[in-house]
């Protein structure tokens, strides 16, 4: 069990630069599943690096399983707690086969060869890359490079994993593989941390926290979230088509709430549709 | 710049063991002052489509017509050319490719190499980089120090100081926030309307194909599937899904509805507009 607390967090590169992140607090339980949303520059990539220790704060604490990021005895620990896959599939890879780049993950972990074949295997076949395993990892396709680095991730047996704009760089198809595979990691009760500009994908998630100017301004369950889109639409999101076509119906007392799934929304108008 | 595909095969590699053919046999016409998205998705060809127009790739057999340019196999350098001055490309994630010390010698490097007045450039370059949405402050600093989004505007900046006839754009909003997303569309099709030009969107959204482009033409297995007007295309949900494209949602929608007998117009409308037609056909009985 792996909670992730943030206390107090503040954050800079530099001391003339402004805040980039400024007294967040946060707590994320084992086996949520969280959507970062904010705008470009609003310090959502910045506090995914700070939880998994690739950054430490510049004043107050982050620890994931109570242990702090600053402590650094416990980097590698928590690293291997929390992983984290990147936006660009091109750059994750290290070796000439997605399977020898499972192995270097593990093998930097201190992995013996016995336990490095089991979790190879139960890592691949989980997010289904078992036969890609001899592939090189630049003749896949953007969907299957992404699941190859999360099987990476998932071989060092995480309680959390980050996703920064996993999906930002795939197309539909790659998006859904890879939005597949999150479901999944999260139905086995690992904390799914995702950073994403898409609503589409965020309206799947548990929770969603949305970020500005380095401070967290909404912190809600995604169901009550979108019932206020207004808050999306001032802040120059795109909503949906469908939550967009429902906010109109809302808005003329046709609505009184808004459905976060698409199919039932349109199978909810097509049996109140009394003409048939 | 009217471009013509004739009969037109290319396969990469050809001869050896990676053999690969990546058009087959396309034959397509993009008029010249269109607005022409060619969607498809990943390895559909688009983007091998997309590199014979500027003659970065020749064909392996057949021809293509670009202008007053014809490209078969075997093309002189010198053929080519010409019609790179005339074809500015805006490739995925352009920001990769700056490389200068300052934001002004990087916007100016495709100019020079063109041949153009440095000096007359110079000139437009504060409202080429307010048209880009940055401020003229930028010209003397490093593009290194900018964000992502404003280095890909710097880079798209240098394209357009070019003045291309056509303009070829491979998906040039992949990873920018919805708003940027917005935004940069929003550019080149003004910049489009404004300038007279060619311009080829390549792109696996069908939403932004819907938006912003007059054409669409789909590719599938290096082959042309449909070409048309947006709506027109779109209307082929069947086969759209098939190829594992997304259909554009208000078609989804209004096709779903239909089916459940709401009179509602299965077109690329605004939500809006979708609301309007149910509440004027919403049920006595219904969940109001």
């Amino acid at each position: 069990m792996s909670t992730i607390e943030c206390k107090n967090v503040f954050f800079k590169y530099t001391d003339e630069q402004d805040w980039i992140i400024q007294d967040l607090s946060i707590t994320i339980k084992q086996g949520e599943w969280v959507s970062i949303l904010g705008t470009n520059g609003s310090g959502k990539s910045t506090l995914a690096r700070l939880i998994n220790a690739l950054l430490t704060p510049t004043s107050g604490a982050v620890t994931v399983a109570d242990k702090s990021t600053d402590d650094e005895g416990e980097i590698w620990n928590i690293r291997q707690k929390a992983g984290m896959v990147f936006q660009n599939p091109d750059h994750q890879f290290v070796a000439a086969t997605v399977r020898d780049d499972i192995a270097f993950g593990l093998e930097n972990a201190g992995v013996d060869r016995e336990e490095m074949l089991k979790r190879i295997a139960s890592a691949s076949e989980r997010v289904g890359v078992e036969e890609l395993l001899a592939a090189e990892p630049h003749r896949l396709s953007g969907g299957q490079k992404q699941r190859a680095a999360i099987a990476g991730v998932l071989a060092l047996q995480p309680d959390i994993m980050i996703f920064d704009e996993a999906t930002a760089m795939l197309d539909p198809k790659g998006r859904k593989e890879v939005m597949a595979t999150m479901k999944q990691l999260h139905e086995r009760g690992i904390t799914i941390l995702m950073i994403t500009h898409e609503l589409q994908e965020a309206l799947v998630s548990d929770r969603i926290v949305f970020m500005e100017h380095g401070k967290i301004i909404n912190d809600s369950k995604a169901e009550e979230f979108f019932q206020k889109p207004e808050f999306l639409v001032e802040r120059d999101f795109h909503l949906p088509y469908f939550l967009q076509v429902q906010k109109h119906l809302v808005e003329n007392g046709f609505q009184t709430n808004y459905l976060l799934d698409e199919d039932e929304w349109v199978k909810s108008l097509c049996t109140s549709n009394s003409k048939m | 710049m009217h471009i013509k595909f004739e009969d037109v095969n290319y396969t990469y590699m050809l001869g050896s063991p990676f053999e690969k053919r990546a058009l087959n046999g396309v034959n397509v016409s993009i008029s010249s002052g269109s607005f022409t998205a060619v969607v498809g998705s990943t390895g559909s060809g688009k983007s091998t489509l997309m590199q014979h127009i500027n003659g970065l790739l020749v064909p392996t057999s057949g021809q293509v017509t670009v202008g007053s340019t014809i490209l078969q196999p075997g093309v002189k350098r010198k053929v080519i050319k010409p019609l790179r001055k005339k074809v500015g490309m805006v490739f995925q994630y352009p920001e990769h490719q700056l490389f200068g010390s300052t934001v002004e010698e990087d916007i100016l490097f495709g100019p020079v190499q063109h041949g153009m007045s440095v000096e007359r450039v110079k000139k437009r370059l504060p409202e080429l980089l307010n048209l880009v949405g940055l401020h003229e402050d930028y010209l003397h600093e490093s593009p290194f120090q900018l964000s992502g989004g404003q280095m890909r505007r710097v880079a798209i900046a240098g394209v357009l100081a070019t003045e291309p006839e056509l303009l070829i754009l491979d998906e040039p909003a992949a990873g920018l926030d919805p708003s940027g997303h917005r935004a940069l569309l929003q550019l080149f099709r003004s910049w489009h309307e404004e300038h007279g030009l060619t311009t080829v969107l390549v792109t696996h959204d069908m939403e932004d194909a819907a938006n912003y482009a007059d054409d669409v033409i789909v590719m599938n297995e290096g082959e042309v599937k449909l070409q048309g007007k947006p709506i027109d295309v779109f209307r082929e949900v069947e086969s759209l899904t098939n190829m594992n494209l997304a259909v554009p949602p208000a078609v989804r929608i209004g096709m779903a509805l239909r089916r459940s007998n709401w009179s509602i117009d299965v077109t690329n409308q605004s939500s809006k507009q979708l609301a309007e037609q149910l509440m004027t056909d919403w049920p006595e009985k219904g969940g109001r």
